[in-house]
């Protein structure tokens, strides 16, 4: 399908929509083709392709909403899952908090599509794993992993004008490299719009000589270190400082974010001032859809389709230490006179001009982290954190690393450590667990390295 | 075309190509969700998406393909593209995978229902959520409330090549809600912990949760000034509100043969109860023990066969505290040189490839004369009371875990006493078994259900039933509160 019929489908189905009774309605829909290879010390196990196009119809009616999702869509399907959403929509209670469909936006060309991607093929997809896992067996290592190449198409439309639609590529490599006596291993995670990007074979490679350098670790104490953060690390434990960063949550006192006396903490220098985290739109080595939706609680499900289309723009989350932005809803956002925050598709944290040797080279006694493992919040009202190392953990003496480690249990607070940095690299591209983005490695004093976790 | 000629299209095509072995499913998953916050109903959502997969094997190797298929040219597609797949991973392949053999059923299973959830007029629900929220709302420091319901509806048609036909229909419905306590200097929550059944709408029980409504409002009030427990140590007596996320984090996903055997290493982790301590290992106390069973009445992960045609079942985990089995699949279960699967395959949609997923897993009550929950309290001396989930974390060998409760209270003397603020515990998962040293009797059993699951890649979420009676842990290390 080219934009043409993506349009030609949402305008029937908002045709459909309106001669049923809305009085509001926005359509999204997205169109995914996808292929997945999975492998398991170095043999593939499971190898798909799919494709799903998806539509997500968002109705009012004098303040009633309602949303019908379907995969059906021939003429009359789209005349079904119309007379449905209304038909829900009747039935709702009226939003107080409504917010209505978004007129048309001016958007900045973007380029999310790579023809590299799409042309990946099946038998393609094979050779690179083969590639990788064959290299992995010279090198008498296993590995894990997982590939997957996606190009589709996104699209909006709604009944006060606005289109928007844009084809986009990714793919992405996830890699985890074992020894094969189970005690040394490493792990990155790869994300690129453009195929010809995807280092893949420089990765593995990477990947295997950690995991040999992490080999038979040594038994250290918990205690409060020194500790030096991957990028990968710092996207892993810093993304609930986002998560937290919700305007109407900060202002009913349910984040860190707004724990003084009601009052938010917009604007407060919070964290150090070189800590700088954004969302960018226009980064050449993130590139992002030119579109999105409002990305905050309050309001409702249906307001966010509503809000679909909203351009996307940089945002400042936190700027040399100052909390800049909070997320917000549409509907939050105009009660507090802000303007409504597209979905970041990134996140970036800027650094500084260290290497990496350089950092460790300062370090007397600390740890250097490679991954972090299932972090979630003890105390979400103060931000305070738990999750493990894995997939190497180096002992630092006196500026060296010199041996691997065991594991460990972690708890503490990225508001703590990111008062607490004392160097920075560069940043580096990582694809974290919900955004690709770009951090540095960084450095962070009396870091709470709580218990020992012997799993490798 | 109708969907069974779709899926004998399927199969004509095997028969044609001289595939080795073919199945094919079609699925149709139908899913409400409705969310109220304060009095606004803020969410809902009819959602339906149909379609239909294609799983080869080929030379010791899957290839999977799957769309929205209308023709018998669009099912042929589907077919070369999941030859291609499996043809590509054969040929990078040193080490075939071996299956376990399947017998061939025809057969229908359904989730008994009394009432179709889809089918009760949105009003009453609603009604429902608002009138739940209202009742919360009327505490003074009672910030913020939420209440939800959650339908799914699956219809799978599934054949295969060996002569296997099954069609089933399985429902799960859920209903529960939270009130959030905003004071000075602390946010806290409490949940109603809806146990969440695979049923129909008769499984919402409207009176129970509008009868405890006030007390879960007061119980969010209360943390808001409570203490936190004092000491480095404590008894721990867990509800099987709490067990079971206890059970799943520790025995289920531990038992799972795909993590064992490395196939999860990038993504959901490994497991520390490896083949070799198999009906050998001492996972717990005496008076431990673990049951897995895809045919449990109402449990969130029952239904008559898996994803790969395989009849489920009930088997132990764990028998007077050693390892005894595992959840496994039909290309696992080979590598443990065990004959047959367990019938652990679950796909989460059409589109997804079906992966290793724990059953509902539960630990047995304690033996007649186990003591009733009364009188576990009254024999405890220095404890905490643990109700609901909170914060959770385990390592990626399901070893070092930290886990906290919704809702926790002191144990003194035999009496339950004041509310505690943020509890965490937290220890090393076979030592942590080996200390319960008390299972209630079979009267005092409940099962709850987990949602949400993720595992695999792409990930997919499951949702599944653990169950127990209170049991009691001694001397667990518990995170002091800063």
């Amino acid at each position: 399908m080219d934009h043409s019929n993506y349009q030609s489908i949402l305008d029937t189905v908002l045709q459909k929509a309106s001669k049923a009774g809305a009085e509001h309605a926005a359509a999204v829909m997205s169109d995914d083709t996808s292929g997945t290879l999975r492998f398991a010390a170095n043999r593939p196990t499971q190898h798909k392709t799919h494709r799903n196009t998806e539509l997500s119809l968002a109705v009012s009616i004098a303040g009633k909403e309602a949303i019908c999702e379907t995969n059906l869509l021939q003429e009359n399907d789209l005349e079904s899952v119309a007379a449905k959403a209304v038909q829900f929509a009747r039935n709702a209670p009226e939003n107080p908090e409504f917010f209505p469909p978004l007129r048309q936006q001016t958007y900045t060309a973007t380029q999310a599509w790579f023809d590299s991607t799409a042309a990946i093929s099946i038998p393609e997809r094979g050779e690179i794993v083969g590639e990788m896992c064959a290299h992995a067996e010279s090198e008498n290592t296993d590995l894990f992993g997982n590939l997957e190449v996606s190009s589709g198409f996104m699209a909006v439309a709604n009944t006060n004008g606005l289109f928007a639609g844009q084809p986009v590529t990714e793919v992405s490599l996830s890699l985890t490299a074992r020894t094969r006596n189970s005690n040394g291993s490493s792990q990155a995670h790869l994300w690129e719009r453009d195929w010809n990007k995807l280092k893949y074979m420089e990765s593995a490679e990477r990947t295997i000589k950690v995991a040999r350098n992490s080999v038979n670790p040594k038994p250290l104490d918990p205690g409060h270190y020194t500790v030096i953060l991957s990028p990968k690390a710092v996207s892993e434990y810093l993304m609930f400082v986002v998560f937290a960063m919700d305007a109407r949550m900060a202002d009913t006192g349910q984040s860190f974010f707004g724990k003084q006396s009601n009052k938010s903490r917009l604007n407060d220098g919070c964290f150090q001032d070189i800590v700088t985290l954004k969302s960018m739109s226009d980064h050449p080595e993130l590139p992002t859809p030119c579109f999105g939706q409002a990305f905050g609680s309050g309001g409702s499900a249906a307001g966010t389709l509503f809000s679909t289309g909203l351009p996307v723009q940089t945002t400042e989350w936190i700027e040399n230490g100052i909390v800049k932005n909070f997320r917000y809803s549409p509907w939050y956002a105009l009660k507090n006179n802000r303007v409504p925050i597209a979905y970041p598709f990134n996140l970036y944290m800027s650094g500084d001009s260290s290497s990496l040797d350089e950092l460790i080279a300062e370090v007397k006694r600390g740890v250097l982290i490679e991954s972090f493992w299932y972090v979630n919040p003890t105390d979400w009202s103060r931000l305070e954190l738990t999750g493990l190392t894995r997939d190497g953990t180096f002992l630092i003496e006196n500026g060296k690393i010199t041996c691997p480690v065991n594991s460990f249990r972690f708890n503490d607070s990225p508001v703590r450590s990111l008062n607490r940095i004392s160097g920075m690299t560069h940043p580096e591209k990582i694809y974290g667990e919900y955004w690709p983005g770009m951090f540095p490695w960084i450095r962070v004093d009396d870091f709470n390295l709580s218990s020992v976790s012997n799993a490798v | 075309m109708n969907v069974d000629n779709l899926l004998a299209t399927a199969l004509n095509e095997a028969n044609t190509k001289k595939i080795d072995y073919l199945e094919a499913r079609w699925g149709n998953y139908c899913n409400q969700f409705l969310h109220a916050r304060d009095s606004i109903v803020d969410m809902m959502n009819d959602e339906s998406s149909a379609g239909m997969n294609v799983r080869i094997f080929h030379k010791g190797a899957w290839g999977f393909a799957a769309a929205m298929v209308k023709t018998a040219a669009d099912v042929a597609n589907l077919v070369e593209q999941a030859q291609k797949a499996a043809s590509t991973s054969a040929r990078i392949s040193n080490k075939p995978l071996i299956l376990t053999d399947l017998k061939p059923y025809q057969a229908q299973w359904q989730t008994p229902i009394q009432i179709d959830p889809f089918k009760v007029p949105l009003k009453e629900k609603l009604d429902l959520l608002q009138e739940l929220n209202r009742l919360m709302l009327a505490h003074n420091q009672i910030s913020e409330v939420s209440s939800w319901m959650r339908f799914f509806k699956t219809e799978k048609k599934y054949v295969n090549t060996i002569g296997t036909r099954t069609d089933q229909i399985i429902f799960r419905s859920d209903a529960d809600y939270r009130a959030t306590a905003v004071g000075n200097d602390r946010c806290e929550s409490r949940s109603y912990q809806s146990i969440q059944l695979s049923a129909g709408y008769e499984s919402v029980d409207a009176k129970a949760m509008l009868e405890a409504a006030p007390r879960v409002a007061r119980e969010a009030i209360e943390q808001l000034t409570a203490k936190p427990w004092s000491k480095d140590h404590a008894d721990l007596i867990l509800m099987p509100s709490h067990t079971r996320l206890v059970i799943h984090e520790t025995i289920g996903h531990a038992t799972e043969l795909d993590r064992i055997l490395g196939w999860e290493a990038d993504y959901a982790g490994t497991s520390f109860a490896t083949p070799e301590k198999l009906d050998n290992y001492r996972y717990g106390s005496n008076c431990f023990n673990v049951t897995a069973d895809r045919t449990m009445p109402h449990g969130l992960a029952t239904c008559g066969f898996d994803d790969e045609g395989v009849q489920t079942g009930r088997w132990k985990i764990v028998t007077d505290g050693i390892l005894t089995g595992y959840a496994t699949t039909r290309d696992t279960a080979p590598m443990i040189d065990a004959k047959s699967s367990c019938g652990c395959a679950y796909a989460d949609h059409w589109t997804s490839f079906p992966i290793l997923r724990m059953a509902n897993t539960s630990i047995d009550p304690g033996p007649k004369g186990s003591p009733t929950f009364k009188q576990l309290i009254e024999n405890t001396e220095n404890g905490i009371l643990v109700d609901g989930m909170a914060a959770f974390s385990i390592d990626q060998q399901r070893i070092n875990f930290q886990f906290g409760g919704d809702y926790c209270r002191a144990v003194r003397n035999g009496r339950i006493e004041e509310p505690l603020w943020n509890v965490v515990y937290e220890g090393n998962n076979p030592s942590f078994w080996s200390s319960m040293d008390a299972v209630c009797c079979s009267n005092e059993w409940r099962q709850y259900g987990v949602y949400g699951c993720a595992k695999g890649q792409p990930v997919q979420t499951t949702a599944l039933t653990h169950g127990s009676a209170p049991l009691r842990l001694r001397n667990v290390s518990v995170r002091r509160s800063s």
